[in-house]
């Protein structure tokens, strides 16, 4: 009785140490995540000289000047926030619908070349953009589409890397008795994808949707290649605008530039992180 | 409601594998067809070559004399009810039931009709608003019968539509299934691996093993003359006991001789097919039902009688299972009545075959002789 009850409590202070040592670990590895950000929102409180004397990270009092500074440009970033909407929801709606409809059909039926086909998606999953951005910009100079949001909205239709977490979504999520049932319920193909594939599918689209929706919102490389004129820049462009002045950087006008192309990244994040971690796991396990 | 007629039908897949091999089958209208048998017998591809998800390699299916070998299952005015109830789970109950009428734009107001109708039939009026994982298994069962019986199409076709259930609501929805069946007086074709489930519920069973037919027969037909021993072992619980036997024949007379044991057969069997046995080995089947320890029966009849050891008793209320053992070397299985029974454990007892009941099968093909 005796060395149970010594058992238990050394099994106990074993655990508390255990415990306590797991948050040490999320809490340190927490500051990283977020000390990065809050500098970013701090310094877009303070002036270049602030910044340049050194680190802080309590808010200082001059947002209101940066705030004058950035919209006293010739290149508004509500302009930036308008264009980025534009080019980031059409090309995340298209990613989403096509690549759920690549990965259902990949998933689905039985068709020659079925494996290569998908293995082609995998190898094309590892290509980076920067191999094939010059063809790409070539092409698109001869199409006549550059300094155009097309180039950069269509080529979601095709996007390896969403049709290969689409496909792994469905793989364990899909029941295929229901594909069956519907077709026995009188529905076409393309019915049972949108009437019943689809609204099953919702935590995984909203998933990849976000995934998407991000990705395409901060990108730089390739709008900085095919956008020209500035009334078209997107807001990671626009922000870079502001650091490249002839004279001197206002760097707190950059930081609250910076602060401002992250707003709508964190809103959709507090907003939806519930399900975007339910999307997560009902694609990991089938329930 | 329809007459299904299937001629030759092949199943092969790809690299060889044969899944149905010239299966031929009538079933009339409102008949209760059951297709059982074991895992990958082929029962499950043949109920999904009928509903058109699957392929046709050979042969053609018939539904009301119209070939539907290329028809859509859309277009063969079929429903189907399938194991894991394949329920929309983004609809509610009256969705799900009226989801297939709504594709075929059926007026709204004769959806309403027709789900609530059904949804009376199978009592779940109270649920037509919920979704399906907010329903227990007997409830999503009885949404999944009323999706087919809204469509009141003119064969229903259900793959194992009990096996996810717990035993009670088994035989719970087994009564159900067969009310159904003679309230709505329509065709049903019916697959499971369950034996028990095919004797009380279908008009006539279908046999199958390794994609090949083995017997088509009433219930009642199957059970008592069962052509080979795989039928003779499949139905029946619990199963036929099988013992490799001896025929010795003498005069008029047939006996069965196995482990020492003489049990002398009624004239009945003294038939050409079985004299012409003689000294030959067979394979001696006997239910369970047809061995007793009934003290009387077994002095009345020392013609049919042994001895054996007893190894397990299981007593299950209404019956008792005895698994003895003959001559420490033969295991066979009795059925008694457990308010006479004296049988315990390790004792020897002595048993009676009841003769009138007893198969006898070909050692080589396994085909009955007689039964």
């Amino acid at each position: 009785m005796q060395s149970g009850v010594s058992l238990s409590e050394s099994n106990s202070a074993r655990l508390l140490v255990f415990r306590t040592l797991i948050y040490i670990v999320l809490v340190v590895l927490s500051l990283l995540a977020v000390i990065p950000v809050w500098l970013v929102l701090v310094n877009a409180t303070r002036s270049s000289a602030e910044i340049r004397a050194g680190l802080s990270i309590i808010p200082s009092k001059s947002f209101g000047f940066n705030w004058r500074f950035i919209n006293s440009r010739d290149t508004s970033i509500l302009s930036g926030y308008k264009n980025s909407a534009i080019i980031s929801f059409s090309s995340t709606a298209l990613t989403v619908y096509f690549s759920m409809l690549t990965a259902y059909a990949i998933e689905v039926y039985d068709f020659k070349f079925k494996n290569t086909f998908r293995k082609i998606i995998y190898v094309l999953v590892l290509i980076p953009q920067q191999v094939s951005v010059m063809g790409f910009f070539a092409y698109m100079n001869k199409l006549g589409l550059v300094n155009s949001f097309v180039p950069l909205i269509l080529p979601a239709v095709a996007a390896p890397a969403s049709v290969f977490f689409a496909e792994q979504y469905l793989q364990t999520s899909l029941v295929k008795d229901l594909i069956l049932s519907a077709r026995i319920d009188g529905c076409g193909e393309f019915t049972i994808f949108h009437r019943v594939m689809m609204p099953m599918a919702k935590p995984g689209i909203f998933t990849l949707s976000i995934l998407s929706l991000v990705s395409s919102w901060n990108n730089f490389f390739l709008p900085s290649l095919i956008l020209t004129s500035k009334s078209k820049y997107t807001v990671p462009l626009v922000v870079k605008l502001l650091n490249g002045d002839a004279y001197r950087t206002e760097l707190g006008a950059v930081y609250l530039g910076m602060g401002l192309s992250l707003l709508p990244v964190v809103v959709i994040y507090i907003f939806m992180s519930k399900q975007i971690v339910g999307g997560l796991t009902l694609g990991a396990v089938k329930e | 409601m329809a007459s299904l007629s299937l001629q030759h039908v092949y199943k092969k897949y790809d690299g060889g594998v044969v899944a149905v091999s010239d299966f031929n089958l009538e079933i009339a209208d409102k008949e209760f067809v059951i297709l059982v048998g074991p895992s990958g017998c082929g029962k499950s591809t043949t109920l999904r070559m009928i509903a058109g998800l699957e392929d046709i390699t050979e042969g053609e299916i018939y539904i009301d004399n119209r070939i539907v070998n290329d028809v859509l299952p859309k277009d063969r005015d079929i429903a189907m009810v399938f194991q894991n109830y394949a329920l929309y789970p983004h609809m509610t109950v009256f969705e799900n039931m009226a989801f297939g009428l709504k594709i075929r734009k059926t007026p709204k107001d004769e959806i309403k009709r027709r789900v609530s109708e059904a949804a009376k039939i199978l009592e779940i009026e109270h649920l037509l608003q919920r979704k399906p994982k907010a329903l227990s298994g007997g409830q999503r069962q009885r949404v999944a019968l009323g999706r087919a019986i809204v469509r009141d199409p003119k064969v229903f076709l259900m793959d194992e539509p009990l096996s996810n259930l717990d035993a009670k609501l088994r035989v719970q929805m087994r009564v159900e299934i067969t009310k159904l069946h003679q309230r709505l007086q329509t065709t049903i074709i019916y697959v499971t691996h369950d034996q028990t489930e095919a004797m009380t519920m279908g008009t006539r069973i279908v046999v199958m093993k390794d994609g090949f037919i083995q017997q088509v027969d009433a219930p009642s037909e199957l059970y008592a003359n069962p052509v080979n021993t795989f039928v003779a072992g499949f139905i029946g619980m619990p199963p036929m006991n099988f013992i490799n036997a001896l025929v010795a024949v003498e005069g008029d007379d047939v006996n069965i001789v196995f482990e020492n044991f003489t049990i002398k057969l009624p004239e009945r069997y003294a038939v050409p097919e079985v004299m012409e046995q003689d000294g030959k080995e067979v394979i001696f089947g006997v239910r369970p039902e047809a061995i007793t320890d009934e003290t009387t029966y077994v002095g009345q009849h020392p013609e049919s009688a042994f001895s054996a050891d007893v190894d397990v008793v299981e007593m299950l209320g209404a019956e008792t299972y005895l698994y003895v053992t003959v001559n420490g070397a033969l295991p066979l299985t009795a059925r008694v009545d457990p308010t006479t029974s004296q049988s315990r454990v390790g004792e020897v007892v002595d048993l009676a075959i009841d003769a009138n009941r007893v198969h006898i099968f070909d050692k080589d093909t396994e085909q009955s002789i007689i039964s």
